[in-house]
């Protein structure tokens, strides 16, 4: 698996420069790209989530803004321009600061959790080849960074001097250091399974032998454990305890608006996306075509599915739907208290995890003497 | 143990339920989403059972309507009104002159041409005075008895207040022209320019502008005359270069005050005052909003000597 900044290197080297300017100049351009992914997604994720919120409530969501007079569909669909409404006005509103605040930690704790999704999406693969850098020990790199967002949303609840804030943000450190543990549990299972930890050779050992999901009880255990616990990780309903609008106005974010209330956002949906992408490359099969994949009398013509570009329509076809499901989680469950959300966590994930670590351990060793 | 696997497996399957229940509320939204795209979409009238038959159901206050071509403009609907909402103009064909103004559906000979008829429906009182001393009976209350000459109408929202304003009347300029009443257009065309100089004005004429304005043209009445009172005589002082900034003005304790002071400070340096001229503007201005007492106007005096 070569990585796009090795490519953009080559690509540059005709200019002559020395290797190590290279990388500067190379590096701005999946930075901007990551960026562009970034704010793209959370303007078609937040379109989406009111208009599936809408629908699941037996209303219609937003049908009247547009883009140059087309609203999009007459019937269910309209208001496709509503969010960059949106978004325009959160860039145009005021910022405040409130008095007794600590205006320099309030500053820096929203890009300190904006630059823990914006590193994760290095290590992330958007398809066969296409990551921005390929670590051998990637999937390592993902879990370590998409824990760095924690300590800005500690800042920001210290910093904003909020009853409100702080109970959000301390709610939310002891979520998600909770929840580190399953998710961690859940991937070295694989990472036992396939042998490594760089993304692209899981994929390989998924499309050598099954996907994660279905190749064995706990793997399909593990991918659910997975899932729900990344769902409490990026704080998403049911388990939005740290920002729960009917106990503590807004939790951690209660005193910031416009530009920086933005950059919370566009992290938070930007989160959604890493983890989706992640448990789709992961347990899912990532770039690899569903029906080529299972093995059930597929021709070989049909090989052709799985090239470079429809690896990218796959990744994003099955990490969509995840984010879907989140959505569709939103709007099923009511809000966990806190103790059940422990409860859950400490006596219902990490254990079944464990199990899972053991028992896959023993499956792995007598698949292998038999099969083998 | 047989608890937590119990409450495991009833976990699970009040996920699947639920998740179930959602998702056949997303699936079937073409007829379970209840919200009507309300201009666009309206719901029918519910029939109306209320006992006996709607014709004869005379007190419908709905909203007034004219049938123009029925209008003899006999003002007497004008004079009824208690609100004044109703407002018609009228033009009469000179002697001798061979203008016809029509009929009405009762065969009386129209005397003269209605050149407006405007009902404010934002006025309107809905007291159904107006429609019965008509002759003609061609101002009436839409809906109920008259349903047959116009369809009820309650729903008259608008986007701006003017918009209530109903017109009724048809006369063309040409007609006017015709009836030889140029005087009446020209009339028409003055107050509609004098409307729009206030649409114009509206909004635009700021306290600070006018002090300005006034400052640097005292010799406008108009302008001149609601602000600028004392300072203006005093203000051609040969300017001192003194050292007299906005942050001198902090001085002042209370805040409404200095702000005041602080607003006054701009006006005069937007009206390039300097100095001298300068404290005395501002010394006027809290005065005027009766905020000055001896300390602060002692102190803001002493600027002008050069000492800070």
């Amino acid at each position: 698996m070569t990585s796009a900044l090795d490519y953009l290197i080559e690509l540059l080297a005709f200019t002559g420069l020395d290797h190590s300017i290279l990388v500067v100049l190379a590096i701005h351009i999946p930075a901007l790209a990551i960026f562009l992914v970034m704010v793209v997604n959370a303007t078609i994720a937040v379109y989406v989530e009111r208009k599936v919120a809408a629908f699941m409530q037996d209303r219609l969501g937003p049908m009247e803004v547009g883009l140059f007079g087309f609203k999009g569909g007459r019937r269910f669909w309209g208001g496709i321009g509503q969010t960059i409404a949106d978004a325009i006005k959160l860039l145009t509103k005021e910022d405040i600061v409130p008095d007794n605040a600590d205006k320099k930690l309030m500053l820096l704790a929203p890009f300190i959790i904006f630059i823990g999704a914006f590193l994760t999406f290095i290590a992330v693969p958007f398809s066969e080849n296409l990551v921005v850098s390929d670590f051998n020990v990637g999937i390592f790199y993902i879990i370590a960074m998409s824990s760095v967002g924690v300590i800005g949303i500690i800042l920001a609840g210290w910093s904003s001097n909020n009853k409100w804030s702080l109970y959000g943000a301390m709610r939310a450190a002891a979520q998600i250091v909770s929840y580190e543990i399953p998710i961690g549990l859940t991937l070295l299972l694989v990472v036992i399974v396939a042998g490594s930890l760089n993304l692209g050779d899981i994929v390989q050992w998924q499309a050598d032998n099954r996907w994660f999901i279905i190749h064995s009880p706990f793997t399909f255990v593990a991918f659910f454990i997975y899932f729900i616990s990344v769902v409490a990780e990026t704080n998403r309903t049911p388990f939005d305890i740290p920002e729960a609008e009917s106990e503590l106005v807004a939790g951690w974010m209660t005193e910031y608006s416009g530009f920086k209330w933005a950059i919370f956002f566009l992290s938070e949906y930007a989160n959604m996306l890493i983890v989706s992408i992640v448990a789709s490359v992961v347990f899912l099969g990532g770039w690899l075509s569903p029906l080529a994949i299972l093995n059930i009398g597929i021709p070989e013509s049909w090989m052709i599915l799985d090239g470079p570009i429809l690896g990218f329509f796959w990744v994003m076809l099955k990490a969509l739907f995840l984010v879907f499901v989140m959505m569709w989680f939103r709007w099923t469950f009511p809000r966990l208290r806190v103790d059940q959300l422990m409860y859950l966590c400490w006596k219902v994930f990490i254990p079944f995890c464990l199990a899972n670590l053991f028992f896959v351990s023993i499956w792995e060793l007598i698949s292998g003497t038999i099969f083998r | 143990m047989s608890e937590y696997i119990n409450n495991i497996i009833y976990g699970v399957k009040s996920f699947i339920t639920g998740m179930n229940l959602t998702l056949k509320h997303f699936r079937n939204k073409k007829d379970l989403v209840a919200t009507l795209q309300y201009p666009n979409e309206k719901w029918p009238l519910p029939e109306r059972n209320i006992g006996f038959d709607p014709s004869e159901y005379n007190v419908i206050r709905s909203r007034l309507h004219v049938d123009i071509d029925d209008c003899i403009g006999c003002l007497q609907c004008e004079r009824a009104c208690p609100v004044d909402c109703i407002k018609i103009d009228t033009i009469k064909p000179p002697k001798g002159s061979d203008f016809d103004c029509g009929k009405t559906s009762h065969d009386t000979q129209k005397k003269m041409i209605v050149p407006r008829f405007t009902i404010d429906m934002s006025e309107c009182m809905y007291c159904d005075l107006c429609v019965h001393p008509c002759p003609e009976e061609c101002i009436y209350m839409v809906g109920g008895p008259n349903e047959p000459k116009h369809e009820i109408d309650y729903e008259f929202s608008q986007y701006e207040r003017h918009g209530l304003v109903f017109e009724f009347a048809t006369a063309t300029d040409q007609d006017i022209i015709d009836i030889g009443a140029e005087d009446y257009l020209k009339e028409r065309k003055a107050k509609e320019e004098k409307r729009i100089k206030g649409e114009n004005l509206k909004g635009v004429v700021h306290q600070e502008d006018s002090v300005s304005s006034a400052l640097s043209d005292p010799i406008t009445p108009v302008a001149a005359a609601p602000v600028a009172a004392a300072p203006v005589a005093a203000a051609p002082v040969a300017a001192v270069p003194i050292d007299f900034n906005i942050k001198s003005i902090d001085f002042i304790e209370d805040k409404t005050v200095r702000g005041t002071a602080k607003k006054a400070f701009m006006g005069a340096k937007r009206a390039k005052l300097e100095g001298a001229a300068m404290i005395d503007f501002i010394i006027a201005e809290l005065d005027k909003a009766s905020k000055l007492d001896d300390d602060i106007k002692n102190t803001l005096e002493g600027f002008k000597g050069g000492k800070n």
